[in-house]
């Protein structure tokens, strides 16, 4: 199993501070550490966001198993989140923020217990 | 009046910060009045009564929303309050590997919001970051009230989107967590008629 690469974890590091900047909330307390608690949570996130919106057929959505930081990087990074972000709600990001932003924190902290992310 | 000194106690506690800010505080309850205009809430077994001067507008984001939204009477979206459920399940899950829980002997949604409250030990270095990750040791204030079975905590946080109340009922799995730009009359109001009812 190949390790994430580093492009790809600073494209789902600008990907989260794009998200948080979506939804109008600020992103304080991180670190900015991205691991693999930090994808699952993360896609967590992204996934009630686009259920919540009713948004399935209208953005990629994550496969179904262990989050990867291959699909975060290459189907919602660089300029993609900003080109869906349309067809989100802010109301269910923000909704998704406040439910599991303390997940993200504490698996930045290395303390989630959340599943694994694929690697690749 | 009971209604003006319970919310001028609380307004007080939620102040400036002369409260330490690092530990949880005892806090008196505001007393329950009665609101003929204010709007009835239930959320599963928590009910609420919402004054038409804090809360204009109930949203829900329907089927597979994550939660139903407090609007203001402006109708800012982005000023909201959120109300969700959570059951102590997700703590387990989250904190299952770190031993936190076990350490701290927490068993149900009272005790980790209580040990919460504590002043880490300096070999503690767990609690230190949960309490960092719920932005509780940047809080100006962390008080917690009770009223028979139902207890809240109240989180003044520093981020002032990040207002919070978590309210746990003895004895159910399930807490409840409002999280939005609350101003201290609307926790006030929030928190005078709360009450345990039944899902009907």
């Amino acid at each position: 199993m190949a390790e994430p690469s580093l492009n790809d974890k600073e494209n789902v590091r600008r990907l989260i501070v794009d998200f948080y900047k979506f939804a109008a909330i600020e992103l304080s307390n991180w670190n900015g550490t991205v691991n693999d608690g930090v994808v699952s949570v993360f896609t967590t996130m992204y996934r009630e966001t686009v259920k919540c919106s009713k948004a399935f057929a209208l953005v990629p959505e994550p496969p179904m198993g262990p989050a990867s930081y291959f699909w975060l990087s290459t189907q919602l990074g660089g300029a993609s989140f900003k080109r869906i972000q349309g067809k989100l709600s802010q109301t269910c990001a923000r909704q998704a923020i406040s439910l599991y932003g303390t997940d993200l924190q504490l698996a930045a902290m290395g303390l989630s217990s959340l599943r694994s992310a694929k690697w690749a | 009046m009971g209604l003006i000194r319970g919310a001028w106690l609380l307004a007080a506690a939620l102040g400036t910060g002369a409260v330490d800010a690092a530990t949880l505080q005892l806090g008196e309850w505001p007393e329950m009045h009665e609101c003929q205009s204010c709007i009835p809430l239930q959320f599963r077994r928590l009910e609420l009564q919402l004054p038409r001067t804090e809360v204009g507008k109930i949203f829900s984001t329907g089927t597979g929303g994550l939660a139903i939204e407090l609007v203001p009477p402006t109708g800012d979206l982005k000023q909201s309050t959120a109300i969700f459920d959570r059951t102590q399940t997700h703590l387990r899950d989250l904190f299952g590997k770190s031993g936190f829980l076990r350490t701290h002997n927490i068993k149900t949604p009272r005790d980790y919001w209580d040990t919460l409250g504590k002043e880490p030990a300096t070999d503690d270095k767990l609690l230190r970051l949960v309490r960092k990750a719920e932005r509780i040791d940047s809080a100006s204030s962390y008080m917690r009230m009770s009223r028979g079975t139902l207890t809240a905590y109240v989180v003044q946080a520093a981020e002032p989107r990040d207002q919070r109340i978590y309210f746990v009922i003895d004895g159910d799995e399930t807490y409840y967590m409002l999280v939005g730009p609350m101003t201290p009359a609307l926790v006030n109001a929030i928190l005078a008629n709360a009450r345990v009812v039944e899902m009907p």
